[in-house]
This record gives C-alpha cells, sequence and structure tokens, in this order.
C-alpha cells in the first residue's frame, strides 16, 4: 500500500488533526470517570508537571536560555498560594492570579540579569537561585511555617456541592481547564511576532540585533512569563497535594524538569504533556525498585535522549507518524513569510566551513 | 616521484558533491598554485588534504596514503596547513602560538632554533612576543599562522587563501615572505589563491579549479596565458 | 579581635573546601572549554568510593589514594562515552547532559550507599593548635596544604609543560589544534580524568568535616561555581583565592550581621556571582579576551 501525503494545510490535513483532536478530547474528558481516584490524582499532577515544563520550554527551547530556578519559581507560586489560604483566608481561586504576577514580577526582577548574561552564566545564577530557595523559606519560619511547611485543610479545596464530582474528578477538571488555557497562550505566543523574534534571537544573536530585534527586552519578557507558568503550576500542585515544605523545592526538583522537557522535546508545546506524564509516572513505578532509582532513571533518560533522540518524544512521535502517512509543508511558501519554526535548538551542528 | 599525488580526489559535504574526481601532483621543493572563484572547491581540496573532510580516490604524500587518516595523523606526517581566518589561537601569545606549533617535534634544541628564526622572518612578531594573538593586526596574525605552521619544521605547507582580507601593500610583502620561505627553507608550498597574479609570480606550478574540477594546469605561465584563465581571475 | 582573627582562619578553613572544588571546576574549563554542573556530585561519589575501600578494611590514605586513581579512570570513561558524542553540539545540549550526570550521581550514591549521613575517617591528626585564644585544628592546616599543593601543581601544568599548553589550545581552539598534530581526542579524556581525580581528592577531603551524605556537595557546589566564576574560569589561582575570600567573608557576615545568620550564608555567593557577573564577567584574576575578526 502506498504511503498517503497529507500536505499541511488542506482539507484533508485539517480534517484527520481535527478528528484526531477531538478523539484526544473525548479520551481526556472521559478519564477521571473511567480510572480510579488515585489514577486521576496522578493524571491531574502529570498535568501539573506539564505546565511547568512548557513554561521551561518557552524559555528553553524557543529563547535558548537555560535556567535552574524554575523548581524555585514553582515553589514562590505554592507558598503564595498556600499562605494566602491558610493565613489570610483567601479563595483559593483568586490565589492563582495573585501567585501568578509575583512570580512574574520575580521571574522579572531575576531575569533582568539575563539583559547581560549569556548561556551558561544565567543557568550559573538561578542555580544559585535554586540553591538558596530552600534555605530563605526555612529562614522566614513565621511567614513559611520553616521545616515543618504549611498545610491546607482538605475541606477547602473540596469539589462544590453544586458539582456531581469527587473531590479528585474536580481538581482533574479545573488543572484541565488551566492546562488549555496556558497551553493555547503557549502556542498562541511561539506564532507570534514575539515567539519569532525569540527564536531568531536563539539562532543568532547578532544578525537578529540588526533586524531590529531587542534582545534584552525579549529575553526578559520571556524569563517573567516562564517564571509564571512555573509558578501557576506551583500553585496547583499545592492545590492537589495540600501541602508545602522546603524539601518539596530542591535543585533536583528544577533539573528533573528541564529533563521532562528534553526528553519531550525541546521547543515544542505538545511534548510538554509527555514530559509531565513522565515526571509523574517514571519515578512511581522506578521507586518500587529503589527508592534512588527514579532519579538515576530521569539522569541516564536525559543523557539517552541527548544521545540518541536530542529532538525528544516529539521527534519519535513524528518518526512514527511518518511510517503511517506523510506530512509535508505545502509546497510554495509566500514570499516574506517567516520560515516554519521547526529546527531546535538541540539540531543545531557546528557550521561547515564554505568550501573554497 | 612528486612529494604529493592526487588522483580522482571525490569529496562531499553531506549529500553536496563538492570534488568530482580531481588529479594532481605537487613537486618536491616547489610552490603550486590552487586559483578559483568562490564555490569552485579549494578550501575543500586543502580540507581533505589534512584529512577535515571525509573523501575518497587517493592522496599519496611522501609515500604514504593519507586518505582515511585523521587531521592530527596526516599532520604527524609533517603537513601543515594556515586555514581561512588565520589558524592561530587567538588568546595564546604570539610565543605559545609558535610553542604549541612546534608541538609534535621532539627536538627542543632545533625548535629554539626555529623560533628564532621565525622572528628573524617576522620581526613584528618579535616585537609581540607576549602579546595575544588576537590582538594582533589581521597582517601580523597572517605572519604569526604561517611562522606557526612552519614550527613544525613541515615538508608540505597548505595555505587557505592567505592575502583574504589583508591590505594590498602587505599582500605583496606576504608573497615575498612565501618566496623566501620557499627558497631558504625549501619547504612545498600548496596555495589555494583568488589574488593570482601575485600567486603566479611565486609559483613553479599552477591548477585552475572551477566546480569541482580541474580545468586546466600546467607552468604558471601558460596556465597565465590562458584567455579564459585571464578573463576568469586576472581581469583583463 | 581574637574571636575575628579565630574567624578568618575558620573562614579559610571552608574557604579551601570551596577552592578546592571551584579547582576542578577550573581544570575541566581550562582543558576541555566546557563547565561540568556535576563535578560536585562527581566529587561527592568518589568520596563514597574511598569510604567503601575504607569500609572493606584498607587504610584511609590507600582508600584514598586508590578512589582518586579510580576516578581518574572514570572521568576518562565517560569523557569517551557520554561527552564526546555531544562535545561539538549546542552549549545546551553539553548542559542538560552535565546536569543529566548531575541527577545520576546524585541517586547512584543514594541508591547504592543509603541517604543516611556516614562518617568520613579522619585524614589527619585531631590535635589543634593553639595561638593565644586562637585554635586552629591540624585538619584545616593539612586540607589547606593539600590546596595549596594541587592548585600550584596545577598552574605550573597548564604553564610549563607541554600536556598543560595542549590542553589550554584544545579548550580555546580545537581546530588550529587538530592542525598541529595535538590529538584532540585523548587531550580531553586526559582533561576530564584529572579534573574527576582532583574532584575526588577535593570530595575526600572535605568528606571528614562535612560528612558523608549525597546532598554533601549540594551546598558547596554553590560556592565553588562562585569562587570560580569570582576569581576567574581559566586562573586556578583566582579560584583558590576567590575560594578562600568567599570562606572568610561568608564566615565574618554570619557572625557579626545579624540577619545573615548561619542560614542565609548561602547569599554571600550568590550576591558575588550576580555582581560578578555583571560587573567584570571575566572574574578577578581571569582574561578578557579581544579578538579581532
Amino acid at each position: 500500500m502506498a504511503k498517503k501525503t497529507l500536505v499541511r494545510g488542506t482539507p484533508a490535513h485539517r480534517s484527520a488533526v481535527l478528528a484526531l483532536s477531538l478523539l484526544g478530547a473525548v479520551v481526556v474528558v472521559a478519564a477521571p470517570f473511567v480510572f480510579s481516584g488515585f489514577r486521576t490524582f496522578q493524571f491531574t499532577m502529570a498535568m501539573v508537571w506539564a505546565i511547568a515544563v512548557l513554561g521551561l520550554n518557552l524559555l528553553t527551547g524557543y529563547s535558548g536560555q537555560i535556567s535552574l530556578g524554575h523548581s524555585a519559581f514553582f515553589g514562590i507560586g505554592a507558598y503564595t498560594s498556600v499562605i494566602l489560604i491558610v493565613d489570610h483566608d483567601v479563595p483559593y481561586l483568586l490565589t492563582l492570579p495573585v501567585a501568578a504576577l509575583v512570580c512574574f514580577i520575580a521571574g522579572f526582577l531575576i531575569g533582568i540579569p539575563a539583559l547581560r548574561l549569556q548561556g551558561l552564566y544565567l543557568a550559573l545564577m538561578t542555580l544559585g537561585f535554586a540553591i538558596a530557595f530552600p534555605p530563605l523559606v526555612r529562614r522566614f519560619e513565621s511567614f513559611t511555617g520553616g521545616v515543618q511547611g504549611k498545610s491546607i485543610r482538605s475541606s477547602v479545596m473540596a469539589a462544590p456541592d453544586w458539582m456531581p464530582l469527587s473531590n479528585d474528578q474536580y481538581l482533574y477538571f479545573l488543572v484541565l481547564v488551566v492546562v488549555v488555557v496556558l497551553f493555547t497562550l503557549a502556542r498562541f505566543l511561539v506564532r507570534s511576532r514575539v515567539g519569532r523574534a525569540l527564536t531568531a534571537l536563539r539562532d543568532n544573536e547578532i544578525p537578529a540585533t540588526t533586524m531590529g530585534i531587542y534582545p534584552a527586552r525579549y529575553k526578559t519578557l520571556v524569563f517573567a512569563v516562564s517564571a509564571m507558568y512555573a509558578g501557576i503550576a506551583g500553585v496547583l500542585y499545592a492545590y492537589v497535594i495540600r501541602f508545602v515544605a522546603p524539601t518539596s523545592f530542591l535543585l533536583t526538583l528544577a533539573i528533573i524538569l528541564l529533563a521532562a522537557m528534553v526528553v519531550g522535546g525541546l521547543a515544542t508545546v505538545a511534548g510538554a504533556i509527555f514530559g509531565g506524564i513522565f515526571i509523574q509516572f517514571v519515578p512511581f513505578y522506578a521507586e518500587e525498585i529503589n527508592q534512588g532509582l527514579s532519579e538515576f532513571v530521569f539522569g541516564s533518560i536525559i543523557i539517552a535522549v541527548m544521545l540518541l533522540m536530542p529532538g525528544g518524544f516529539m521527534e519519535g512521535f513524528r518518526r512514527i507518524r511518518n511510517l503511517v502517512v506523510n506530512v509535508a509543508d505545502p509546497p510554495v511558501v509566500p514570499p516574506g513569510a517567516a520560515p516554519p519554526p521547526s529546527a531546535t535548538a538541540a539540531d543545531e551542528v557546528p557550521a561547515t566551513t564554505t568550501a573554497g | 616521484m612528486s612529494l604529493l599525488t592526487v588522483e580522482n580526489l571525490v569529496a562531499s559535504y553531506g549529500a553536496v558533491r563538492v570534488l568530482h574526481g580531481i588529479d594532481f601532483a605537487v613537486e618536491e621543493g616547489q610552490v603550486a598554485v590552487v586559483l578559483g572563484a568562490n564555490g569552485a572547491g579549494k578550501t575543500t581540496t586543502l580540507r581533505a588534504l589534512s584529512g577535515m573532510v571525509s573523501c575518497k580516490g587517493s592522496i599519496r604524500f611522501d609515500g604514504t596514503e593519507l586518505i582515511g587518516r585523521s587531521t592530527e595523523d596526516i599532520v604527524r606526517r609533517r603537513v601543515a596547513h594556515v586555514p581561512q581566518g588565520r589558524g592561530t589561537i587567538s588568546q595564546f601569545t604570539v610565543d605559545e602560538n609558535l610553542q604549541v606549533g612546534a608541538y609534535i617535534r621532539k627536538d627542543r634544541d632545533g625548535v629554539r632554533d626555529d623560533m628564532e628564526r621565525m622572528f628573524r622572518l617576522f620581526p613584528r612578531l618579535q616585537e609581540r612576543r607576549s602579546q595575544a594573538a588576537g590582538s594582533l593586526s589581521g597582517g601580523e596574525q597572517q605572519m604569526l599562522a604561517i611562522a606557526r605552521a612552519l614550527m613544525m619544521s613541515p615538508k608540505l605547507v597548505l595555505f587557505d587563501e592567505p592575502s583574504l582580507g589583508l591590505a594590498p601593500l602587505i599582500v605583496r610583502d606576504l608573497f615575498d615572505t612565501l618566496r623566501q620561505i620557499n627558497t631558504e627553507l625549501g619547504v612545498t608550498m600548496l596555495i589555494v589563491e583568488q589574488n593570482a597574479q601575485l600567486a603566479l609570480e611565486i609559483a613553479q606550478q599552477a591548477f585552475v579549479l572551477e566546480t569541482g574540477e580541474i580545468v586546466a594546469s600546467g607552468d604558471p605561465e601558460s596556465v597565465g596565458k590562458d584567455d579564459a584563465v585571464r578573463r576568469a581571475y586576472l581581469g583583463h | 579581635m581574637e574571636r575575628f582573627i579565630q574567624l578568618v582562619f575558620d573562614g579559610i578553613a571552608t574557604g579551601s573546601i570551596y577552592s578546592l572544588v571551584a579547582l576542578a571546576i577550573v581544570l575541566i574549563y581550562r582543558s576541555t572549554g566546557l563547565k561540568n554542573l556535576a563535578q560536585g556530585e562527581m566529587a561527592m561519589f568518589s568520596a563514597f568510593v574511598a569510604w567503601q575501600f575504607h569500609a572493606w578494611g584498607l587504610g584511609i590514605w590507600l582508600a584514598a589514594v586508590l578512589a582518586i586513581i579510580a576516578s581518574f579512570i572514570g572521568g576518562m570513561a565517560l569523557q569517551r562515552v557520554i561527552i564526546r558524542p555531544v562535545q561539538d553540539k549546542s552549549l545546551l545540549t553539553v548542559v542538560i547532559v552535565t546536569l543529566g550526570l548531575f541527577l545520576a550521581f546524585n541517586s547512584l550514591a543514594g541508591g547504592i550507599w543509603g541517604y543516611i549521613i556516614k562518617a568520613f575517617p579522619p585524614l589527619f591528626p585531631s590535635n589543634v593548635i593553639s595561638m593565644g585564644a586562637v585554635r586552629v585544628p591540624v585538619a584545616n592546616i593539612g586540607v589547606f596544604m593539600v590546596l595549596v599543593v594541587l592548585a600550584g601543581g596545577l598552574a605550573m601544568m597548564f604553564k610549563f609543560t607541554k600536556i598543560g599548553l595542549a590542553m589550554r589550545a584544545v579548550a580555546y581552539n580545537m581546530e588550529t589544534s587538530k592542525l598541529v598534530g595535538i590529538r584532540v581526542n585523548n587531550v580531553l579524556m586526559l582533561g576530564w580524568g584529572l579534573a574527576c581525580a582532583l574532584g575526588a581528592a577535593a570530595g575526600i577531603f572535605v568528606a571528614p568535616k562535612l560528612f558523608l551524605d549525597p546532598f554533601m556537595m549540594f551546598g558547596v557546589l554553590i560556592y565553588a561555581i562562585a569562587a570560580a566564576a569570582f576569581g576567574g574560569l581559566d586562573s586556578p589561582f583566582g579560584a583558590v583565592l576567590a575560594g578562600l575570600i568567599i570562606g572568610v567573608v561568608e564566615n565574618l557576615a554570619g557572625s557579626y550581621i545579624g540577619f545573615i545568620g548561619s542560614d542565609l550564608k548561602i547569599l554571600v555567593p550568590l550576591f558575588l556571582i550576580v555582581v560578578t557577573l555583571l560587573f567584570r564577567p571575566q572574574g578577578l584574576l581571569g582574561h578578557k579576551y579581544v579578538v579581532r575578526v
């Protein structure tokens, strides 16, 4: 049987994408009614991680900056929410925009050095931030609850009476709504002028600058947005887990987020979902064997993916899809149109000298 | 027998074939020049000789086959390469660049003598011995790159567009120096150039490369008289 | 005054630890052009290996030497198998791979030896030398001496030996290095081996002080990175000096500035990193290179 070729943008391609999306939507909505409460909780957490991974990917995948501080932003979001709920009786839904704003501002402030720092130096600085966060939390004990942490009463997070849902199902859909909003926003962002400017900057800063793209402004902005995503994920984490402590937000969390991003696929929005599933389920199964194993598996998988499949899960997905059907871009690109954002940072090859 | 014999050399970058089976030979002690426009495959030819691009065919140097050998191995057979863009280590001082140039040599006294000789050849470098190479002017950097290559006491030096980016007066100096090195030290040279006129003056052999094929070869005078070459590379 | 001197001496002792790890970071940077974020974890792992040898009945010094040799070989193997394939890829790729190593070593140590803190046998006698009211443990002097010897040896190697020259050449410009006949891959392997051996020494000498557990290097790493950045990533002496300065400043700040206390000391290196990177990115003693293109 000859393989079919689908051209992007044609009715055939669109209806294929639509059909798959509908199927996906049905599966996602049905899942909490089919699976047990514990499974539903796991799916919810996978979505929470996916948001943080997506935030990191906006920064690293699309603008090429490396942050090791996202565990701290995640923690700031979670702590902001918990403190507002527990100590100030703020309705929990209201804490989400507040924490998002706090993290956006925190990200902006930390991102200002990004005006001047490049590549690894930003990574080093954010690494310091990630290491310093837990001791800082311990230090301001009266505010954060110190080493003991802080917990939210389960009654606060219960599903509203008028909803025919269990608490697990309620949280699942609550998180799902946020996921849909944030993923749509991210897709919009990376396809917008700003997104294209960032990709141009990542690939080559100097020419991009001459095209009138101001690196500092965009880099700081994307850092702030990225921190906001991590912070929102932190808030949702607080909703679901209802407990925060300094040890929940160690540097290892930041590295694990980075791992999940790589595994899902750099510079892909959809890959973040896979990254989230990865974070939630790999430790669950690995830790049955040995306590230390899950992180070892994480570490090994990062290395293996970088060596063998730098495009991550999304590259694998494309390879498998290409076994069934070819998807091609429309043959003619109208003049002035931007090139498709297909190249990822990991695909970069060392520049070869031009033949003389 | 020629020092360097190239037969049916084919080289490609990925799927793009750049050299389509070229043949040429360079005699010991002579200066050979390869002329050609941008994209003709000049740099690729040199990179193939140094084992920096994968290729097929045969490259016999001093009795051994070079194809399939690593760059380091080829260099250790005393083939020096001055790439485009100088090929010095810009963070190193002039002194350190010369030292690292002699990396493969074991004879310390010989190295010290050669260093003195380089400073006689290029007095400007002596003045700037302890400056970082990156802070030198373009001409000085080219001098340093040449000195660096000579420090390994090579049998063959490959020069990739040595005149590129240099002022005309400096270019003339440069070719005078190359001639001097050839006659005094007896080093065989293969020079790739766009600046045909000056290159032909110091050469004993010339080849013209066009889109990956040798289209003319012979002694510089006859090649220089060739109408096509004159139009393409000599501008008259 | 005596309290001040005591604090300075104690600061030098902790600073020596930071300097040792910073030295390993500088070594790998200078010989391969990479910054290995897993350096601290690898040092921790080596310290565990030494502990294991000792637990099997070897004398502690012999165990230490064996662990350092094992780390040297392990470092070369790591470079060969994991780093070499990504060496030419983007910075992002390399950083992510070293972070993978970070996680792997951290959890491997936890998986093998558990997360319960272990005491590491002392390498130096436990006497304390008293000078007036100032008391300096012999172990602190020992660690400091080790630091001086290693830093001096390293600086001499880079400056005066052929292999040192080759390492620097490779770190700066791989293609030119190949063109002068340096066997680049071997030099990179050697660089990783040496850095891991040095890291092992750092881990082993700090272990008696910090106690052994998989997270022992978390705190040290940030200080070491601060020291390497502050001192200049390409300068062994800069890294040592900066490590010592950070140790002393941190100790003084923790004691004299009430707000900082013992738990916010970590802000000191963080602050130093930010200030250094913003105002003197090449570091205190690092070189800034102007390259004409």
